[in-house]
């Protein structure tokens, strides 16, 4: 028998086996690959992370990638994104906010651009992720999440068939996912108060928003909890 | 600077420290970016490598720097090897979350990837593929190797890494890993046929 069918058949036997083997759920994190890949770990270190690689398929792809991708070293990172890059943490100390831009269809609201997670069927999608699958047109609403310093906001946009949108903004613990009392959501355009109301439930709906360009704060008792800017285009 | 110092400063945003970070390794983490899709065989548009990138850079700084904290060079790890597997684990989870529908090296429901099934004429394969009996009582023979064994078939047959790179990995000569190869095959061999597989 060939040396290459064979190797084909213990691959094989393998991933049987692999499969009925019971899972190590206690994956390495990076920097214990990092220091294995090195050759740095403790010797019973290592061998628990060969047991682990062994039978960890997921796991097993990453040291698959640090062996196998050989990076191209004249890629330059774009100007416009290293200036980007440089002002993240200055725009971390802020409160943050969320962008969410959108395209007011017929029956369907279209994606612009989001700083936030988009959900798509049950799960919330990074943008770059949605980006990468060219997910771009939402029949009826666009549901987008974000997570602040202490809150998550949830914004819900639907379309109401016409030149005008339902938002509903919803705020929560991020840590505990509870309610979070004595919130104020307020909706301004142009810097002008639209409606505002004391959101005791956490969430708060806007009804007949026509296009424009709007800013929600969300605030505590004390101060500005999140920020969302959000601009609906026909 | 040993490079927990220079986290460090990051973390504590000591002036222009975030800056000589993005000098030191925002290539590092764009190019390995750009090579885990073009290694999967994925068209990154510039768009989506850029997206990436920021996410990556974003996880990092978000929270104070949660991200970035968690280094502590644990056993001496270098900052660049685990910048490295942060951008691969981001990468690849960004890829498996953006898979299409079907994916040729995707596994089946019966656990074999549609590549090796497309691929393999051979009829001694397909006896095997087809007898789950004689599967299940071959598989017992993986539990005769040792971790080392086992974690060379994973690397070297299963995801295909060439000898010499396995070389350099686990820091042996090329004799020694060629007779530990050999040593594998021949209790392999050994174990099948009591099994009942004859291996000529």
């Amino acid at each position: 028998m060939k040396d290459n069918v064979f190797n084909k058949i213990i691959g094989t036997i393998y991933q049987v086996w692999e499969k009925n083997h019971e899972r190590d759920v206690l994956h390495p994190d990076e920097e214990a690959i990092a220091a294995f890949l090195e050759g740095k770990s403790p010797s019973e270190e290592r061998m628990r992370i060969k047991s682990h690689l062994a039978r960890c398929q997921e796991c097993a792809a990453y040291i698959e990638m640090h062996l196998k991708v050989k990076p191209d070293e004249n890629l330059i990172v774009p100007v416009e994104i290293m200036r980007q890059a440089k002002e993240m943490p200055l725009a971390q100390q802020s409160t943050g906010f969320l962008e969410l831009i959108l395209v007011l269809k017929e029956k369907i609201l279209e994606l612009i651009s989001t700083t936030g997670d988009v959900l798509v069927g049950q799960e919330f999608i990074p943008s770059p992720v949605l980006r990468s699958r060219s997910i771009k047109d939402f029949e009826g609403k666009v549901i987008v999440l974000k997570d602040f310093k202490e809150i998550r906001v949830e914004i819900r946009v639907e379309n109401e068939q016409g030149s005008a949108s339902t938002v509903t903004v919803i705020a929560k613990n991020k840590l505990t996912q509870e309610i979070v009392r004595n919130l104020r959501i307020t909706l301004l355009k142009e810097g002008i108060e639209f409606e505002s109301y004391l959101a005791d439930s956490g969430q708060a709906t806007f009804q007949h928003i026509e296009l424009g360009k709007y800013t929600i704060e969300i605030s505590g008792v004390e101060e500005k909890m999140a920020s969302v800017i959000l601009e609906i285009k026909k | 600077m040993d490079d927990l110092q220079f986290v460090q400063n990051c973390v504590n945003q000591h002036p222009g420290a975030w800056e000589q970070f993005l000098d030191k390794y925002a290539r590092l983490i764009y190019s390995y970016i750009h090579g885990v899709f073009r290694y999967k065989g994925r068209n990154a548009s510039l768009d989506t490598v850029n997206d990436i990138f920021q996410h990556i850079l974003y996880s990092l700084v978000k929270d104070n720097f949660k991200k970035l904290r968690t280094f502590s060079a644990r056993n001496g790890c270098s900052l660049a090897t685990w910048l490295r597997q942060v951008t691969i684990h981001a990468s690849i989870d960004i890829l498996r979350q953006s898979k299409p529908a079907i994916s040729l090296d995707e596994e089946s429901e019966e656990g074999f990837s549609l590549i090796e099934k497309l691929s393999d004429d051979s009829i001694p394969v397909r006896e095997i593929l087809d007898n789950e009996e004689l599967m299940k009582r071959l598989a017992e023979c993986i539990n005769i190797l040792d971790e080392d064994e086992k974690y060379f078939i994973e690397l070297h047959i299963r995801r295909n890494i060439a000898l010499e790179d396995l070389r350099v990995h686990l820091g042996i000569s090329r004799s020694a890993i060629d007779m530990r190869k050999s040593r594998i095959v021949a209790k392999l061999k050994e174990c099948f046929k009591k099994k009942g597989f004859w291996v000529r």
